[in-house]
């Protein structure tokens, strides 16, 4: 079960306000346990077009290898995925719709949010496969965001 | 094809001509091949003969367009606007004074112009009633700086799959040097182009962006010698940034320092024994300011990566203490050069082995005060900890600090040496939370001070706030972390542990006694540097859009306005045909948004980054 106490503090605040929209991300109480949820998958095209995405709308804080960021923090590597993974896809979703970009918080397509979580989630090491990665929270909160093997 | 210039115009005169040159040429071509239908290149317009006539009035406007010598540029005209900061020392202050107390409630939008949307630091540049501005994205446009009307466009040709988006591909200024308006490009060329067509007169790569290197400071232009300090270094580029010296003329590197000192030159010691390969940061994204008497250039360098020393290796000092072997050098320093030789005269590290990212890398503004009965000249400058220190121009020896009363992480200055001690509690290790203030958007970031030296007084634009730090446990397998700290801003807290509405601080301050004047502390951060002018008005803008004049002397708002975006550029005032105006360009995005629109949720602002020419002037009839 995810638990908000286990994220970074500067996260957290983001999180409250997320619940406040009532972002289906968060009513995972009462869903099936997560490990028990079927895989997020996700399309190279998805991923392919999440790079641009990011490119244009993330890079300047997180980085050009996710992981090299000057003023944001790291997009994969240990910390992240403690955060981020083992936890319905609908968590990230929650994050990054409600709070990114920090300048136009949800100013992007849900398309294109879903494509930037692709992106993100093949640079963790996940291989894409046939099934997209859906771009609403209620499909996502089915699916299990799990770490790469 | 990459890096193919070309002045893509306004339609000038020249450019229609050429237009029509070539709409015959291939006319031509299609006689040639019968099976071109001539119709396809029919031009889509004849021009009036009026048009003809405006476009000829244009050209002859640009032709009277003065060079600028070293000379100027160090005593610029009234009229004109050059320099980022309008003089070399970087004062920002206009001895225009048609706009006063008693008018400035009058000033009506004269005109504006639309640039292309992103984050827009540079101030427009002025120069014989013709403005010059930067786009986002790598277009420069000459405009009549009396009325907007476009006079000539460069789009310089970025590499093939270039995306333009982020603070790399802002600049805080262009400059002018010569027959040239000079700009430093997103592919890391310094383009040189002829102020009265916009054609390239010079066009040279000095360093690979595909290193990660990037610039977006403020281009100045010392002794013929174009400043340039490469920003990015937190990307991971093992050794860190450089500064180079240019010449201004042909845009030839001259000089080359890189801002993390080498194992095997001075201050390469100061690295805990660190090889050069894990040795991070020292961007340098401000501008310069330079002493022509001294002949000292002077300019800020940022501080090391990842942001906290356990995290990146320099603490626990090699040996036990803290002290020489650990002070990374040349990080959060002040550097002084000789622009013709780029000889280190002197520098001075304000912080040593920072784990805060507080970024000394802001301006250097030139003074003279009395200190101790004798008047001395001094380089001031702050970090992001809002602590002004003051050093001798001549040796970088500490004379003074003033601390603006923000930051809580600093417990003593010495008041010989300057050196500070840190609260260590307030610094966290890997895995730990800590707060304390500020955040590292800055309690001041890069919108600059200006300086009235008739009183002495610096005026300073600020923000209050406060941070939460969580340095991240990196695994090492994982690569190079970037900052390593997961960060949020919190509202700021006074002593007795209250929090405030306000976030802005204004502030004006003597240098001579160090006594603030006034001081004004609206709700909105502060986004713009300060822009003084004869008429004693100062002008100003926030986060929330407004852009405001205030009273030099009593720091009453007599005038604002609000605009469509984050008024993100240095404003300027200049002169043309007589008249006044003031000047401002918009832009949004960049460290300001992206930074505080977590703890000020309700400044909402265009997602488009809507940049913006504004002009504003006192009513004056239509001819």
């Amino acid at each position: 079960m995810h638990s908000l106490s286990r994220l970074p503090a500067s996260l957290r605040g983001a999180f409250l306000l997320a619940a406040l929209c009532a972002a289906p991300g968060f009513s995972q109480d009462e869903a099936a346990p997560a490990e028990d949820l079927p895989l997020a998958g996700f399309t190279a095209e998805q991923a392919e077009a999440g790079e641009l995405a990011y490119r244009q709308s993330c890079l300047s804080c997180h980085g050009s290898n996710l992981n090299n960021g000057t003023f944001g923090p790291p997009l994969k590597g240990r910390p992240f995925r403690e955060d981020f993974f083992d936890v319905p896809a609908s968590v990230l979703f929650a994050y990054v719709t409600n709070a990114m970009p920090p300048n136009a918080p949800g100013s992007l397509q849900h398309s294109a949010y879903a494509g930037i979580i692709a992106y993100i989630m093949q640079e963790n090491g996940i291989e894409a496969g046939d099934t997209p990665l859906p771009s609403n929270a209620e499909e996502l909160q089915e699916l299990l965001l799990a770490r790469p093997e | 094809m990459p890096h193919m210039e070309e002045n893509s115009g306004g339609i000038t005169l020249k450019t229609f001509r050429k237009s029509a040159i070539l709409a015959a040429c291939l006319a031509c071509s299609a006689l040639i091949h019968p099976g071109l239908a001539m119709a396809q290149f029919v031009m889509p317009g004849e021009p009036d003969e009026r048009s003809l006539e405006i476009l000829a009035e244009r050209e002859a406007y640009l032709g009277q367009i003065t060079p600028v010598d070293d000379a100027l540029l160090q005593n610029p005209p009234a009229e004109d606007w050059l320099n980022w900061r309008r003089t070399l020392d970087g004062h920002a202050d206009s001895p225009l004074d048609s706009i006063t107390p008693d008018n400035v409630g009058g000033l009506q939008l004269a005109w504006s112009w639309a640039l292309n949307d992103g984050p827009s630091y540079a101030p427009p540049l002025v120069h014989d009633g013709v403005m010059f501005v930067y786009n986002f994205g790598d277009r420069v446009q000459a405009l009549d700086a009396r009325n907007g009307d476009l006079l000539w466009t460069y789009n310089h040709q970025l590499p093939d799959g270039t995306v333009v988006a982020g603070t790399n591909f802002a600049r805080k200024s262009m400059a002018i040097y010569g027959e040239n308006l000079l700009t430093m490009t997103s592919d890391l060329r310094l383009v040189g182009l002829n102020m009265q067509t916009g054609e390239v007169a010079f066009d040279v790569q000095l360093a690979d962006p595909a290193d990660q290197f990037a610039y977006n400071g403020a281009l100045t232009i010392a002794n013929g010698v174009a400043i340039i300090g490469m920003t990015g270094c937190g990307a991971g580029q093992a050794g860190g940034c450089f500064i180079l010296g240019a010449d201004a003329s042909t845009g030839e590197e001259m000089w080359r320092f890189n801002t993390v000192a080498r194992p095997d030159e001075p201050g390469g010691e100061t690295w805990n024994d660190l090889p050069l390969d894990q040795r991070y940061g020292g961007s340098v994204w401000g501008g310069a300011t330079y002493d022509p008497e001294l002949d000292l250039v002077y300019i800020g360098v940022g501080q090391p990566y990842p942001w906290n020393a356990e995290v990146r290796g320099t603490s626990p000092a090699v040996g036990g203490e803290d002290g020489e072997g650990n002070s990374l050098l040349y990080t959060n320093s002040t550097l002084a050069f000789h622009p013709q030789t780029g000889e280190l005269a002197w520098h001075y590290q304000h912080v040593a082995n920072d784990s805060l990212d507080m970024d000394y890398a802001f301006e250097r503004t030139i003074v003279d005060l009395d200190v101790d009965g004798e008047t001395r000249r001094l380089v001031v400058t702050s970090s992001k900890l809002a602590i002004f220190e003051a050093l001798d121009a001549e040796t970088g020896e500490f004379v003074f600090a003033r601390d603006m009363g923000i930051q809580n992480v600093i417990t003593d200055i010495d008041p010989e040496t300057g050196a500070k001690t840190f609260n260590m509690d307030l610094i966290a290790g890997p895995g730990q939370t800590t707060e304390f203030c500020p955040h590292a958007g800055g309690a001041r970031s890069f919108p600059a001070t200006a300086y009235h030296a008739e009183t002495q007084t610096l005026y300073i634009p600020m923000q209050e706030h406060c941070a939460r730090y969580e340095p991240l446990e990196v695994d090492p397998e994982d690569g190079y972390p970037g900052a390593a700290v997961s960060w949020a801003v919190l509202p700021y807290r006074n002593a007795d542990g209250e929090t405030q509405e306000t976030v802005g601080r204004l502030e004006a301050l003597n240098l001579g006694n160090l006594e603030t004047e006034w001081v004004n502390r609206p709700r909105s951060p502060q986004s713009t540097g300060v822009l003084l002018t004869g008429g004693g008005v100062l002008f100003e803008g926030s986060m929330d859009r407004y852009f405001t004049a205030y009273a030099m002397d009593s720091g009453d708002l007599l005038w604002e306005t609000r605009l469509g975006d984050i008024p993100n550029s240095f404003p300027i005032t200049y002169e043309a045909d007589g008249r006044q105006y003031i000047a401002v360009i918009t832009g949004g995005g960049g460290p300001f948004a992206a930074t505080w629109g977590g703890m000020m949720p309700d400044i909402l602002l265009p997602p488009q980054q809507g940049s913006e020419v504004y002009v504003f002037a006192l009513p004056e009839p239509r001819d």
